[in-house]
């Protein structure tokens, strides 16, 4: 379990709102409020997109928004950066994968 | 859109800016791409043992969450998720994000803080490989474990510090190790340089993390003359901090699986790799340097300082630079601990009033105060980044006097653009 629980003072996440929410087709839970990144590094997600052209994976690097690492797609929107942009109740998030490899799975 | 004062960056050098020329009447508008006030504070937690008992804890989130109240209270505008992109002359401001458009302000303050420098290591784009910032964001602020075994890659005082972070919130901490040396990493992963620059950290820090290490750099090992031999792993905190062992890969299939460790010689060769130690996340420290471009865009004149981190907008006591108008505090100006960000964002407050309400006297009197403060927060500091930067800031001083003497010489500077009365 990555998520820390417990005596974290003002923002302790047990006083956070649980919500739902969609990766890649998958539902997980995460916390209304904690960057898209935080909520899927807690479910022990890491990898976010895949490299456009070798395909290789690509997570988080700065954490802050410097280095569009960490690229996704949400709700239709495409690179959005999963480390500064907060997590909302049945936000669909993908890694924008299927679309570059020309995969459509529906 | 016009405001009396725009400030870049909400960190603590920022809004304590914020706090004081509110407090003082004047309209002030914070603006910070973070989706969250508090810039580096937010994930700074850690104890200084010389604090008295009770004031010990440092929870940075905590700080940024009270100076945020503090600049909301006296009518602070802060405008979060809201890049500057660009600043024009006339203190013009161009924004993109949460509010975009352009911003025009009488005054304008540039806090926009530190970055980390990267240090490439082979292996670093799988996921799981996250900066030493990102880790102490992820697990300080957001409560989430970058990993259950974890490796720190580059030795400086915020890796150990982090490293020692890491370990409180109950990750698994491998070790410290030195970045894979080569032209790339230079002097961080010369073993000397370390173990030099660590030792005079710790002879003169009496911060939580030194005190750990002054007990252990302290006496024959103080002299960088650094006796090597033998001297190659310690501890921290039970955390291995290898002296002589760089980290030359990180490797998995579609995250980090492992990294592979290799001797480095005295001289900072690669010496015989070791077996592959499991961690499911890297955590890699290149150190801090100051974010000046926008300085550089509202043509303020960039002065190279290695003893504060790098380029620095040359500034004088009152924080103000050759541009009417725009002044610069916090890390923009050095590498250094929050509560000296702090107390300079108030210096620069006092000289922004000085500045625009042509506060004569009362401004002397602000300013006289703040710059004691800033003096008594350096003196406190847990956490020194660069043992020399008071020879850095001698050199920017130095530098400035030179530049009002003899406008014409030394620094590049547009004409008549110093106009701060004070
Ligand atoms: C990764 C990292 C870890 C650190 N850890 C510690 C620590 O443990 N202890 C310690 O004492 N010090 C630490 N520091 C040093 C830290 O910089 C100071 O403690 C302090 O936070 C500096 O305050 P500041 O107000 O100058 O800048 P910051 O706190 O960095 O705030 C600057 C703000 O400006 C914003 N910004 C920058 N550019 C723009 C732009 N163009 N448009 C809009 N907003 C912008 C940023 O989003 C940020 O919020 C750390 C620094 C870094 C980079
Ligand atoms: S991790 Fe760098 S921008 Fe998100």
């Amino acid at each position: 379990m990555l998520r820390i629980e417990g005596e974290c003072g003002q923002e302790d996440s047990r006083c956070r709102e649980e919500v739902e929410f969609v990766f890649d087709g998958r539902k997980f839970k995460g916390l209304a409020g904690e960057p898209i990144a935080a909520a899927l590094l807690a479910n022990g997600v890491r990898t976010l997109r895949r490299h456009e052209k070798s395909g290789r994976s690509r997570g988080i690097y700065c954490g802050i928004g410097h280095c569009y690492e960490c690229r996704v797609t949400v709700d239709g929107v495409p690179g959005v950066r999963a480390c500064i942009t907060p997590l909302r109740k049945d936000m669909v998030i993908s890694s924008g994968w299927e679309r570059v490899a020309g995969i459509h799975e529906n | 859109m016009k405001t009396d004062v725009a400030i870049v960056g909400a960190g603590p050098a920022g809004l304590s800016a914020a706090v004081f020329l509110a407090q003082k009447g004047l309209g002030v508008t914070v603006l910070d791409e973070y989706f969250i006030p508090g810039g580096r504070l937010l994930g700074q937690l850690f104890e200084n043992p010389q604090k008295p008992p009770g004031e010990r804890l440092w929870i940075g989130r905590d700080i940024a969450g009270k100076l945020k109240e503090e600049a909301c209270g006296s009518g602070v505008k802060i405008l979060t998720g809201t890049s500057v992109w660009n600043i024009a002359p006339g203190r013009r401001l161009y924004l993109s994000g949460a509010v975009s458009g352009e911003m025009e302000a009488g005054a304008l303050l540039l806090a926009t803080g530190a970055a980390e420098r990267a240090v490439p290591v082979p292996g670093w784009t799988l996921p799981g490989v996250m900066s030493v910032g990102a880790a102490q964001v992820f697990t300080n602020l957001h409560r989430v474990r970058p990993g259950k075994r974890v490796a720190v890659v580059g030795i400086d005082p915020l890796a150990i510090s982090v490293a020692g972070e890491l370990k409180k919130a109950g990750v698994e901490v491998v070790g410290i190790y030195l970045p894979p040396p080569g032209v790339l990493t230079g002097r961080l992963g010369m073993p000397p340089e370390v173990i030099g620059s660590l030792s005079r950290s710790a002879d003169m820090s009496p911060g939580a993390l030194l005190k750990a290490a002054a007990g252990i750099f302290g006496g024959r090992y103080r002299d960088l003359g650094a006796r090597l031999c033998g001297l190659s792993t310690m501890k921290i905190w039970g955390i291995p901090l290898h002296l002589r062992r760089a980290v030359v890969r990180i490797e998995g299939e579609d995250s980090v699986e492992r990294i592979v460790t290799a001797g480095v010689s005295h001289c900072g060769r690669q010496q015989e790799e070791c077996s592959a130690i499991d961690v499911d996340a890297v955590c890699i420290s290149g150190g801090l340097y100051p974010l000046a471009e926008l300085a550089s865009l509202a043509g303020c004149p960039l002065v190279d300082v290695p003893q504060l981190g790098g380029r620095v907008p040359l500034h004088g006591p009152a924080m103000e630079t050759p541009r009417a108008g725009v002044f610069v505090a916090g890390n923009i100006t050095g590498i250094e601990g929050a509560p000296v960000a702090m107390a300079q964002g108030t210096l620069a407050g006092a000289g922004i009033w000085s500045y625009l309400a042509k506060a004569g006297k009362a401004g002397e009197k602000e300013l006289e105060l703040a710059a004691s403060r800033l003096e008594r927060a350096r003196e406190e500091a847990p956490i020194k980044f660069f043992q020399e930067a008071p020879e850095g800031r001698k050199k920017i001083s130095l530098l400035w006097a030179g530049r009002k003497q003899n406008p014409e010489g030394g620094v590049p500077d547009g004409p008549q653009s110093y106009s701060v009365p004070l």
